[in-house]
């Protein structure tokens, strides 16, 4: 019987695993361009990732939209989360069908309806100038400020029902235990609610910091010159036929990736959200 | 939740989710409206109303043929998906394996790495193996990205069966044969067509991946639009197309609530 696995393992082994390799053996080499006088191992991509000011730069970049992401989505889906939960309204099916939808929608989409309302001449622009705020359009895309808005969009959802599958398992009795003794709303959150979702909280904000280091279409789409992350510039590498230095990269990004996933793993018995 | 009616606190809350559930649809309304406009630039609300934005694009080569592309790479990858997937699940729920969990963790792990890094090591993969960039490293690249969705909701469906009927059914004198594929597969249909679906639009969707992996021969439809939208002054057409792939989720998302339920879709139980 055991013979059933055999496709689906030699199937990841070959063309998940060993392209890693590929790109891990890649990484060790300087590209033709580099070094025209000949191949030899060395460790000259990592040397120049590590020791130019630029590539820490990007680094720090990309981990700080991360941050800014997650403490974003945290921040916004948490009221949202906890309704979820605890709703016993006849809306309740429309609501969650409302926060997974988007996920199933392509980001290609979501990013080009980002790129309509905050356009040049886009929605939010010609409301600003209409009602008077501003008389010339503000540069709301291709900047740090249209990725931060696209990617907390796309990545909301998986905070919000990791979130909701945590508070649901919460004990209402406690609240409303608290509620009877006198603690106001904001006592009953920061005191209840708030310490025992923490696991969830953990657990989001890995799955939601990791999906962000890692994001790439809304990036590219709603990001400048000046918003390169890790993964954008491993495609442009990739498109300067800078192949090896772009698998340095990969394996730069694939050793935090891992890392985070192990803390998930491991320090939140809470698996994140699906899709 | 009784005094939620009561509490002003409560009002805000329910105020609040509203906004929020404003904010999550509406670039998703934008990019099917600006579709229905008149004016040559998209945007929205449109002025005017008309369909031509959708003639425009399905009178665009090519976008008619990555949209051709795309479809047939996603039910070919989608079938070789479940044929690879559904025999590992029955294993899995059946046997007990050692390091079943780490293996599980294995097999579920292209679910959780950035998709341009996979996109870019199978580059380097297909690049070092002498393949090049065929539309055959492509399919195998979506079947590696779609297959644990598959995976995982066939084991979700398998493990919340009842042991009984199978057992039943071999007492009955059934074969394993016929046990399986009378008992065991109509049980495990709506997992599978709904990790089907899932693996169906993951790959129609995927852009990290395909973007490294696609030559201008063989592009598929989202990483067309990509280019379009990064190289050009976007107009309507990418509206009506973005109009069309709606439509087409909402109809899926549909089948797939009634099938298999919208809430089971995540750990988070509706």
């Amino acid at each position: 019987m055991f013979f059933c696995l055999v496709p689906i393992v030699v199937l990841l082994v070959a063309f998940f695993v060993l392209p890693f390799g590929v790109m891990l053996y890649e990484s060790l080499f300087l590209s033709p361009l580099q070094a025209p006088a000949g191949v030899s191992l060395t460790f000259a991509n990592y040397v120049k990732l590590f020791g130019d000011f630029f590539y820490i730069k990007v680094l720090l970049q990309t981990l700080a939209l991360g941050a800014v992401v997650t403490i974003l989505s945290l921040i916004i889906a948490y009221p949202v989360a906890y309704m979820l939960a605890r709703t016993r309204s006849r809306w309740r099916q429309l609501l969650v069908f409302l926060v997974i939808s988007p996920l199933i929608v392509s980001i290609v989409i979501r990013s080009y309806g980002w790129m309509v309302l905050l356009g040049r001449a886009g929605t939010v622009n010609s409301m600003f100038v209409a009602i008077g705020l501003t008389d010339h359009p503000l540069p709301l895309m291709y900047n740090w400020f249209g990725v931060v808005i696209a990617l907390t969009h796309v990545l909301l959802p998986y905070m919000i029902l990791t979130l909701a599958s945590v508070i649901e398992g919460i004990p209402e009795s406690l609240e409303d235990t608290a509620a009877v003794l006198g603690a106001a709303w904001f006592t009953r959150f920061r005191l209840i609610v708030f310490p025992l979702s923490l696991e969830g909280v953990g657990s989001g904000v890995t799955l939601v910091f990791m999906l962000a280091i890692g994001s790439f279409v809304s990036v590219l789409l709603l990001g400048g010159s000046d918003t390169l992350i890790l993964p954008l510039m491993i495609y442009q590498q990739v498109i300067l036929i800078n192949n090896n230095f772009a698998a340095a990269l990969g394996m730069y990004l694939l050793v935090i990736s891992v890392a985070l996933l192990y803390v998930q793993r491991h320090a939140f018995t809470v698996r994140g959200a699906a899709a | 939740m009784r005094r939620l009616f009561l509490d002003p606190a409560a009002l805000i809350l329910r105020l609040y989710c509203g906004a929020v559930l404003l904010f999550l649809s509406i670039p998703i309304v934008v990019a099917v409206g600006v579709a229905f406009g008149s004016d040559k630039i998209a945007r929205f609300p449109p002025r005017g109303l008309s369909l031509q934005w959708f003639k425009a694009a399905m009178t665009n080569s090519s976008f008619l043929d990555a949209m051709s592309n795309s479809f047939q790479l996603a039910v070919l990858a989608t079938v070789m998906t479940v044929l690879v997937g559904l025999p590992a699940a029955i294993v899995l729920v059946r046997r007990r394996l050692p390091g079943q969990g780490a293996l599980e963790a294995f097999l579920l792990s292209p679910l959780s790495l950035p998709g341009v890094l996979y996109g870019v090591a199978m580059l380097f993969f297909l690049g070092a193996c002498g393949f090049g960039l065929t539309w055959w490293g492509l399919l195998l690249a979506h079947v590696v990205i779609a297959v644990p969705y598959v995976l995982r909701t066939t084991l979700a469906v398998y493990r919340g069966l009842d042991r009984g009927l199978e057992e039943t059914a071999q007492v009955l004198g059934a074969n394993p044969w016929q046990t399986f594929w009378h008992v065991t597969l109509p049980l495990l249909r709506p997992g599978l067509f709904a990790g089907g679906l899932f693996a169906f639009l993951i790959s129609f969707d995927n852009v990290p991946v395909s973007i490294f992996l696609t030559t201008p021969n063989n592009s598929t439809l989202p990483v067309t639009i990509m280019s379009y939208l990064t190289s050009q002054d976007f107009d309507a057409t990418i509206g009506a197309i973005c109009a069309l792939q709606v439509a087409v989720v909402l109809v899926l998302l549909y089948l797939l609530d009634r099938l298999y339920g919208v809430g089971r879709l995540t750990s988070f139980g509706a």
